[in-house]
């Protein structure tokens, strides 16, 4: 049986319940439809993880701006901690990347995946690319062969697709898998891997797929 | 067992519980196991995320310490959850390049605990590995502070690559009125006893103390004593976080409170924090612009409550949420650069914004 939750919070009122009336049907729903929003909303985890970078130190790299020269054939390795919650079986993540535009010489593209801490696969993952447009960039030139860069939010989506987080190579981007035949991290915490091509990612942001049922 | 825990959350349908529908004690078991599940599960996440990338240019990460001595090198304030003792670490750390020498260790204290949980030398090698403890806390004016402290051997450094600090959930739930508020339930509404207003009143009470926990959105912290220099601040492009928006916040006038640790070594400046839109500061969304005086060090500037607005999302989902940003801009040098509107005209070192679940 699923049960549908309310995004935001309610309760009866303490009137209802004063000890001179009767305790009514009304009243003790208003207290399930309570529960059921802090286990289906406020139960759930979603955090934004910063990512740090090196500094840099050249002055024409420094100006209120990521550099080209910062995501130019650079590849990163991020590991990114998170937990999970009970109901939390698929996850939205958003990513902050500079990278630079298509019409450049490069091919940046962000991977994702999700393990358990002892390193089993959960979701085999998905990759964020320029070729399907799914990697955003924000980039501005100021000079001959020279670009700013704002970093800019690539988002995964809320589409679910259960079959492709167990497949044998990554996809584009959908919604993580949290619960699989590799592992679960129902109420655990797990692995955010991300790599990169010519690209730099600044934070990682998670955020359960709602649903609308219990 | 006294107070359990259920293993799962198990929804209580309301329609069961109307009016022409028969009031079965067994259904009304289900409200108080529901609220001892949320009394161990709701709102006990991650109050810090934070990792530093692997860069293939550099060889390592830049939170890394080569010098044979203890140092902090990342501090973040952790607001209180009533009730907590302890907060949760998992550290994800080695040696960047061998051999692991016998005074590379790494730790993480809770300052007004006391408390430090170690990674010593024996533990560590140069493969990525995980860690994890726990550290004893104390709450002061709201807020613990956690510090990551390395120390190499001389001549390799120990490197860290993310950390996690969580709320950790129960594993048994005491007895009595706790600090927030709540009680949990141990069998009020199983058969044949009746239904009290006492009952009635402690089920109201418990959900408002589980909507009272905090919800850490973000929790950034710069780096010192590192083996790279000018890794003191945050550098100057505009730096994002995402946050979500409940339905209700209007209503319930759910705030957002920021701290900012601040230095404004060129003299007085104006610190501004966006936090809303899709946290462009192009003026899609809301800002908050602080006059900060000349002088200060390390200093943390607690903003005032921030309304989240109702404004266009990074992403929208089922049930009216929306997720949106956040974010600060330290400008570049003036005296070399143009500087971007909505900068903030004073060095960042850290960011923390949390707001009542």
């Amino acid at each position: 049986m699923s049960v549908p939750y309310r995004g935001g919070f309610g309760q009866p009122s303490l009137e209802e319940q004063f000890s001179a009336r009767p305790v009514v049907g009304p009243t003790l729903a208003s207290h399930a439809n309570a529960l059921n929003h802090l286990a289906g909303v406020r139960s759930r985890k979603w955090h934004t993880a910063h990512v740090g970078q090196y500094a840099q130190t050249v002055v024409a790299n420094q100006q209120g701006f990521v550099s080209d020269q910062m995501t130019e054939g650079v590849n990163q390795t991020a590991y990114v901690l998170l937990s999970v919650g009970a109901l939390d079986t698929a996850l939205e993540l958003a990513l902050l990347t500079s990278s630079l535009v298509a019409d450049y010489s490069l091919t940046p593209t962000v991977e994702l995946t999700l393990q358990t801490l002892a390193g089993a696969t959960v979701d085999r993952g998905i990759i964020f690319s320029r070729a399907d447009n799914s990697l955003q960039a924000d980039v501005r030139g100021y000079s001959a062969n020279r670009y700013r860069i704002m970093p800019t939010w690539s988002r995964s989506g809320v589409t679910r697709r259960p079959g492709l987080a167990t497949g044998l190579v990554k996809t584009q981007p959908r919604a993580i898998e949290t619960d699989t035949t590799g592992g679960s991290l129902l109420l655990s915490r797990g692995l955010l891997r991300i790599d990169t091509t010519s690209a730099i990612v600044h934070a990682v942001a998670w955020c359960p797929v709602w649903g609308e049922t219990l | 067992m006294p107070r359990p825990i259920p293993a799962a959350f198990t929804a209580v349908d309301p329609q069961t519980l109307l009016t022409g529908e028969k009031l079965l004690a067994d259904t009304l078991d289900d409200l108080g196991a529901a609220s001892n599940w949320l009394d161990a599960y709701c709102e006990r996440g991650d109050a810090i995320s934070q990792s530093w990338a692997f860069n293939n240019t550099t060889g390592g990460t830049v939170c890394a310490r080569t010098t044979n001595t203890f140092a902090t090198v990342a501090s973040w304030q952790v607001p209180e959850l009533v009730g907590a003792t302890s907060l949760t670490v998992v550290i994800a750390a080695k040696v960047r390049t061998g051999p692991v020498g016998a005074n590379h260790t790494i730790e993480v204290v809770a300052v007004n605990g006391g408390s430090t949980f170690t990674v010593a030398s024996g533990s560590l090698s140069t493969s990525v590995q995980f860690f994890t403890g726990s550290v004893n806390v104390a709450w002061v004016s709201g807020y613990e502070r956690i510090n990551l402290r390395l120390r190499g051997n001389g001549s390799v450094p120990v490197e860290v690559w993310s950390i996690l600090v969580t709320y950790p959930a129960p594993t048994f739930l005491p007895a009595g009125r706790g600090a927030d508020g709540r009680v949990a339930f141990d069998g009020e509404f199983t058969a044949d006893y009746p239904l009290s207003a006492r009952t009635m009143q402690q089920l109201q009470d418990n959900e408002a103390a589980f909507t009272a926990r905090p919800h850490v959105a973000c929790n950034v912290s710069d780096l010192q004593n590192v083996v790279t220099p000018n890794e003191d601040s945050l550098p100057p492009y505009q730096h994002r976080w995402a946050c979500v928006r409940l339905p209700d916040t209007e209503r319930n006038g759910r705030t957002l409170n920021a701290r900012v640790n601040v230095s404004t070594p060129l003299g007085a400046g104006v610190l501004r924090f966006g936090y809303a839109g899709t946290a462009d500061l192009s003026g899609e969304g809301g800002q908050v612009a602080l006059q900060i005086a000349a002088g200060k060090v390390r200093d943390v500037q607690v903003l005032d409550p921030i309304t989240q607005l109702d404004v266009p999302s990074i992403s929208t989902q089922d049930l009216g949420i929306l997720w949106h940003g956040l974010s600060v801009w330290p400008q570049p040098d003036p005296a070399t650069w143009d500087v971007p509107a909505g900068s903030s005209s004073c060095t960042i070192h850290g960011v923390l914004v949390w707001g009542w679940s």
